[in-house]
């Protein structure tokens, strides 16, 4: 008898609740576990933004800072008459004639050291073009074809890129700097967004 | 039998979710590791920079301060950061700003958590302020006009090799009193009046007057700044005064006086091994009884002033070890003067750490090798 009472099972009214009672759970978890997959598919694309943004605008900075170098520095001051001029004022801020003013910078420096511009390997720059930022590739000026894609396409879209030059006074001391802007969004998710402005003192201007 | 199988479905579910939270949990914890990765070597590649151009900057301000940049390595720690300093300089002789030392000033920052680090190389220059010092004891814009006594040791090769130069003016020399010109041994020997170069009425080889090359900016000529711009040379000065009454407590150096300078009696003002420079800007100068000056004295009236003549008087034995200029006419009246070219003191004003600047080299700043 006690044999037959223990495997008798349980009543519809406990198998009910007991279903009611997985199936808020169940619906508890289902959501947790949709959120946590939202949270982190949106925070590794907010990454993806951040680190392809950054690393753009870490690489104009890091270049730009160079602009103006000639290693025949010794000679500008030891003989100015006979130093070339060829890294001089350089610095040229313009623009593609179908994109907005100043997203357009042209720079030169002596990359292989050698005191003289080598030409094309030694001319730099970056711009907007197509909502995408673009390496000066041959020499090119802004309005050429033939820039090199910096950023793709498929993953951020640009919505602006700025150079603005100025000049800043410290006391008897006068920097020229350029204020680099950096504005884009990723393509997936055009509500990611992320606006990066740098300032880079040219330590090559003339003093 | 049934009975216990009852949580089958439900365990398998939940195991299936765990498993599928767990995959992507650690999918998204490798994802993000990598990009701290990334991120902590932009980080440490930018800490690495800020070290290096800091310690670029300081050991720049450093050369600044003490007006030289010699050769040298240091090393130190900044922000819990280290460096490494190097300085490489050379001696270029004869350029067109005098002798001058240019030095490469190498900093190497290392980020304080990894071993990444970055390198920056900025070039110094250390100019003479002056940049060359003259030829002549006394140099005068304008001509010389001059009565009482008076004795002017000449530079022995001012003029070339072997030719004497005491006085250049492009004006005239008019002798009126008892002057003479003379050699550096014959005024040792105490024999300035009788072996002259040049006397009254009779102007030797020594004195080059007249002369249309001499220069139109005399403060361009001597310091390479134009004497438009007077204001910038006043600014490189050791001490900037108003009158000369407290000048033997000022430092060996380029001393800058506007208006009138009374040298006091027996003032001594620097010395061979530490000379000055004396700029009298728009005002008289007069040196008293037994005032010396080691160093070169230049009365230089602005192109602006309106308030002159201004008078260069020397009184009773003032005597004047190097040179004296002026870029206006000038009385040399009253007393005893004498101004003796002294090779060895216009020398040091050339060289001492005193009177050298230190600037950056434009277009020499580089973050790579």
């Amino acid at each position: 008898m006690q044999l037959i009472r223990a495997q008798r099972g349980i009543s519809l009214l406990e198998m009910l609740i007991t279903l009611a009672l997985g199936l808020v759970l169940l619906a508890a978890l289902t959501s947790v576990f949709t959120n946590t997959l939202g949270v982190n598919s949106r925070s590794l694309k907010a990454s993806q933004l951040q680190e392809e943004t950054l690393a753009t605008l870490g690489l104009i900075v890091d270049d730009l800072r160079r602009s103006g170098y000639t290693a025949d520095f010794v000679t500008q001051v030891v003989d100015p008459a006979n130093a070339n001029q060829d890294f001089r004022n350089s610095l040229v801020v313009s623009e593609h004639p179908d994109e907005v003013i100043n997203s357009c910078i042209l720079f030169a420096y002596d990359a292989d050291q050698n005191g003289v511009d080598s030409g094309s390997t030694e001319a730099f720059g970056y711009r907007l073009r197509n909502q995408q930022v673009q390496r000066r590739q041959g020499g090119a000026l802004c309005a050429d074809n033939g820039w090199q894609g910096l950023t793709s396409a498929d993953v951020i879209v640009v919505d602006s890129l700025q150079f603005t030059l100025t000049e800043v006074v410290t006391g008897t001391i006068t920097e020229q700097q350029v204020q680099v802007r950096l504005q884009a969004h990723l393509q997936q998710d055009p509500t990611l967004s992320r606006e990066l402005t740098q300032h880079v003192v040219l330590r090559n201007a003339d003093f | 039998m049934q009975t216990s199988n009852r949580g089958f479905t439900t365990l398998t579910l939940t195991i299936l979710l765990l498993a599928v939270v767990i995959v992507i949990t650690i999918f998204t914890a490798r994802f993000k590791l990598q990009e701290q990765r990334i991120l902590r070597n932009y980080h440490d590649s930018r800490e690495a920079l800020l070290v290096a151009e800091s310690a670029l900057e300081q050991r720049i301000a450093e050369a600044a301060v003490l007006n030289n940049a010699n050769s040298s390595t240091s090393s130190g720690t900044l922000a819990a950061c280290e460096y490494e300093l190097t300085v490489n300089a050379e001696r270029f002789n004869g350029t067109p700003r005098g002798d001058v030392d240019l030095a490469a000033v190498l900093a190497r920052g290392k980020a304080a958590q990894s071993d990444t680090h970055r390198e920056v190389t900025s070039a110094l220059v250390v100019l003479p302020v002056i940049r060359a010092y003259p030829d002549t004891p006394l140099a005068v814009k304008g001509g010389i006009n001059v009565s009482g006594n008076f004795q002017v040791v000449a530079n022995p090769n001012g003029g070339g090799d072997g030719v004497p130069l005491s006085i250049w003016t492009d004006g005239i020399v008019d002798v009126n009193g008892s002057g003479s010109t003379c050699g550096q041994q014959e005024f040792s020997n105490g024999q300035c009046s009788s072996r002259p170069l040049s006397e009254r009425g009779e102007h030797g080889i020594d004195i080059l007057d007249q002369d249309p090359d001499f220069p139109a900016d005399l403060l361009d000529y001597l310091f390479g700044i134009p004497g438009s711009d007077w204001q910038q040379l006043r600014d490189q000065a050791a001490a900037q005064l108003t009158n000369c009454s407290d000048l033997e407590s000022q430092p060996s150096g380029l001393l800058w006086v506007s208006g009138n300078c009374d040298v006091s009696s027996n003032t001594i003002l620097g010395s061979t091994a530490a000379p000055v420079i004396l700029i009298v800007q728009d005002g008289d100068l007069k040196m008293n009884g037994g005032a010396e000056v080691n160093g070169l004295v230049l009365s230089y009236t602005t192109p602006e002033d309106t308030g002159g003549p201004y008078d260069l008087a020397m009184n009773g034995g003032a005597l004047v070890n190097g040179a004296v200029l002026a870029n206006h006419p000038a009385s040399l009246a009253n007393g005893t003067l004498t101004v003796r070219f002294d090779g060895e003191v216009l020398a040091n004003i050339t060289n001492n750490d005193a009177f050298r600047r230190v600037s950056r080299v434009g277009g020499s700043w580089h973050d790579f090798r």
